[in-house]
């Protein structure tokens, strides 16, 4: 991993990407972040979350729902 | 077209109903292309299944069957990216995961598959708020809201 440091106000270019540190607050630090609309941009945590439901929905070993819709009928 | 599927065997499916994600789904990037499949027209639960690997398919469900609330709040350029201006102009699906125990199956709220059926181009989008949890317990809520079923088309 590149490390770079940088100060408040400063950025760092990824390709067309901008991301610039706008403030530092104890624990916290605001990146600003300037990208073409195309480029998707998301906190890694949330990415991360959404990620590990597909991989766990794509793994069932169900091949036949139709005993389970049974579960929605009252 | 014919459609290999490990679970479904060797399907004959309309190209019409093929659904192109431009983005695949989060975690599978390189599938862009699925077809919905289900034995009954009003099943609660259908499959996403993924053209060109048989064995990818994703269980999905109407989040509107079990809340018939949601309102999940998009970024402007997903919709753009779907070609739609508001989000009431997508079919919405939540992708299901059915653990061992089938009655604690979760959909995916925060992660919703949109479609424009106009065009069949799909996208999974991450909502904007922290309303919608990733795991939405389906059957807790589902009989509450049983009046709500929305029929899909695409």
């Amino acid at each position: 991993m590149l490390i770079l440091t940088r100060k408040l106000n400063e950025s760092i270019m990824i390709g067309d990407v901008e991301v610039k540190v706008t403030s530092l607050k104890g624990d916290y630090v605001k990146l600003g972040i300037k990208a073409p609309r195309e480029v998707p941009i998301h906190r890694k945590e949330i990415y991360d979350v959404i990620q590990k439901e597909n991989i766990e929905a794509a793994q069932t070993k169900i091949t036949d729902i139709s005993d389970l819709s049974d579960l929605f009928k009252k | 077209m014919k459609l290999q599927t490990t679970r479904f065997g060797c399907l004959e499916v309309p190209e019409a109903n093929i659904i192109y994600f431009p983005d695949g789904l989060i975690g599978f990037e390189t599938y862009k292309r699925y077809v919905i499949l289900s034995k009954k027209e009003n099943a609660p639960l259908r499959w996403l299944q993924c053209v060109d690997e048989p064995e990818l398919a994703f269980i999905i469900i109407s989040p509107f069957l079990f809340k018939a609330d949601y309102k999940p709040l998009v970024e402007k350029v997903d919709l753009s990216s779907l070609k739609i201006k508001d989000i009431s102009e997508a079919e919405i699906l939540s992708i299901v995961v059915v653990p061992d125990n089938p009655r604690d199956m979760v959909a995916n709220l925060m992660a919703p598959v949109l479609i424009n059926p106009k065009i069949c181009i799909a996208k999974q989008v991450i909502t904007k708020d922290n309303q919608y949890p990733a795991r939405y317990r389906i059957l807790d809520s589902f009989n509450q809201n049983r009046e709500s079923a929305q029929v899909l088309s695409c």
